[in-house]
């Protein structure tokens, strides 16, 4: 498509933009719905909207963002951000544990009571500050997303 | 008063522009020097473009009507900077990167690869110790523990079988590529998310590779787009931008100038794909 004619884009814009598209385009077409659905962040997917955007907010932004009027808000997801990113080292550490054969039957039955009533414990938090799981995978810049394998 | 500007690419500071070439607000694009770069911009008027399928083609357009004219980096869509004074502090700031990758990449073209798997089920009971009707006999924490722990060696298991397709597949399409990005599992049924540097000339190999892949792999789902400028090759800013296994898109916002060493790193082809099935 020549610049040319993207400034004369007007009505029919939308119907040229899929024409030249499609020609860069090759593989299993017939399943590109799915291809979009997976390429789109979780947040973001019809019927996926924040649980704050239901109690009239705004959605939860990738990053923590130190605005006055959201600061408690922005501070309760950090906090649980950082106890979620334990909880999972915790709960790994036992599967190991589990897994190698370390544990006594007792052991077990109580780590895996703990680890319950935490999982328990963070989903009420979650749902009392209407976040969701991937509210909780902050971005750390060049490391990585906090929850990333 | 100095108008923001918004910035298509990087060029060599002797590359001309081709006539009568308009960007956003239908704009007169021009470049900004600074020693042997450019960037080439137009001021805008309405604030930052929002991410439509029209202002991604307009970009793209803009972008790709450059690089006839001699080596050319992209730069990230919906990236403005406050005045023209800016742009050139930009390009000083990270002077010895951008030429560098314009060197690299200037030429080079990019496509983009999705493969789409039905997710291998692994049986629970095979793999959960105490399953069964011993698992009901055992107590709530037990239980608990053992059914994370089944859901644990499946996850294990599904990455390892992703892995092993994904070397698979690169070992065909990395012959034919100078560099590649790969990223496994971003979704449990998008199994490998991968984008690969080409000489323009090694095309025709690349897509021949990728068609013989997709014959001997009738149960997965390809997706191959491209020729695209290389975006996913320039070299980040420092802390400015989010990993490459990112589950979210960066966005400018609509009024504000983004961070001056805002070069481009997100996919241009994964925002079309999207925009692309919404108009169908």
């Amino acid at each position: 498509m020549s610049t040319t004619e993207m400034s004369a884009m007007g009505d029919g814009a939308d119907e040229d933009v899929t024409r030249d598209f499609d020609q860069r385009l090759s593989g299993d077409l017939a399943a590109l719905s799915e291809f979009a659905h997976e390429l789109t962040p979780r947040g973001n997917r019809p019927g996926a909207e924040s649980r704050l955007g239901d109690l009239g907010g705004t959605p939860v932004p990738g990053r923590i963002n130190a605005n006055p009027d959201t600061v408690e808000h922005d501070l309760a997801k950090l906090v649980l951000a950082l106890i979620e990113l334990i909880r999972r080292l915790l709960e790994k550490q036992a599967l190991r544990r589990v897994e190698a054969g370390s544990l006594g039957e007792d052991e077990i039955e109580r780590l895996g009571q703990t680890l319950l009533k935490l999982e328990q414990k963070m989903d009420e938090l979650k749902t009392t500050f209407g976040l969701q799981d991937e509210d909780l995978d902050l971005n750390l810049g060049p490391l990585g997303d906090l929850m990333a394998e | 008063m100095a108008s923001a500007r918004y910035v298509y690419a990087i060029l060599g500071c002797e590359t001309s522009l081709p006539p009568g070439l308009r960007g956003f607000d239908d704009a007169v694009v021009s470049v900004v020097r600074w020693r042997a770069l450019a960037a080439a911009t137009s001021p805008l008027e309405r604030g930052a473009p929002r991410p439509t399928a029209e202002n991604l083609w307009r970009h793209e357009a803009i972008v790709e009507a450059l690089r006839p004219q001699g080596p050319a980096l992209p730069v990230r869509f919906g990236t403005v900077l406050a005045d023209a004074s800016a742009v050139a502090d930009a390009l000083a700031e990270r002077y010895d990167v951008l030429a560098a990758d314009l060197a690299r990449l200037g030429d080079k073209v990019e496509f983009g690869l999705n493969v789409l798997w039905d997710p291998p089920i692994t049986p629970g009971e095979d793999l959960a110790p105490g399953s069964g009707a011993a698992l009901e006999a055992q107590g709530l924490g037990a239980r608990y523990l053992r059914t994370q722990l089944a859901a644990y060696r499946r996850e294990a298991a599904m990455r390892e079988r992703a892995g092993a397709l994904a070397r698979e597949l690169d070992g065909e399409l990395s012959v034919h590529a100078l560099e590649r990005r790969c990223t496994l599992l971003p979704t449990p049924r998008l199994v490998v998310r991968a984008a690969y540097l080409l000489e323009p000339g090694r095309v025709p190999a690349f897509q021949d590779a990728f068609a013989q892949l997709r014959r001997a792999h009738p149960d997965l789902r390809f997706l191959l787009s491209g020729p695209w400028p290389p975006y996913s090759f320039v070299t980040p800013p420092e802390g400015g931008e989010r990993s490459a296994n990112s589950r979210q898109q960066h966005e400018a916002s609509p009024h504000q100038p983004t961070d001056r060493s805002n070069v481009g790193t997100s996919s241009m082809s994964e925002h079309i794909v999207k925009k692309r099935e919404q108009l169908s």
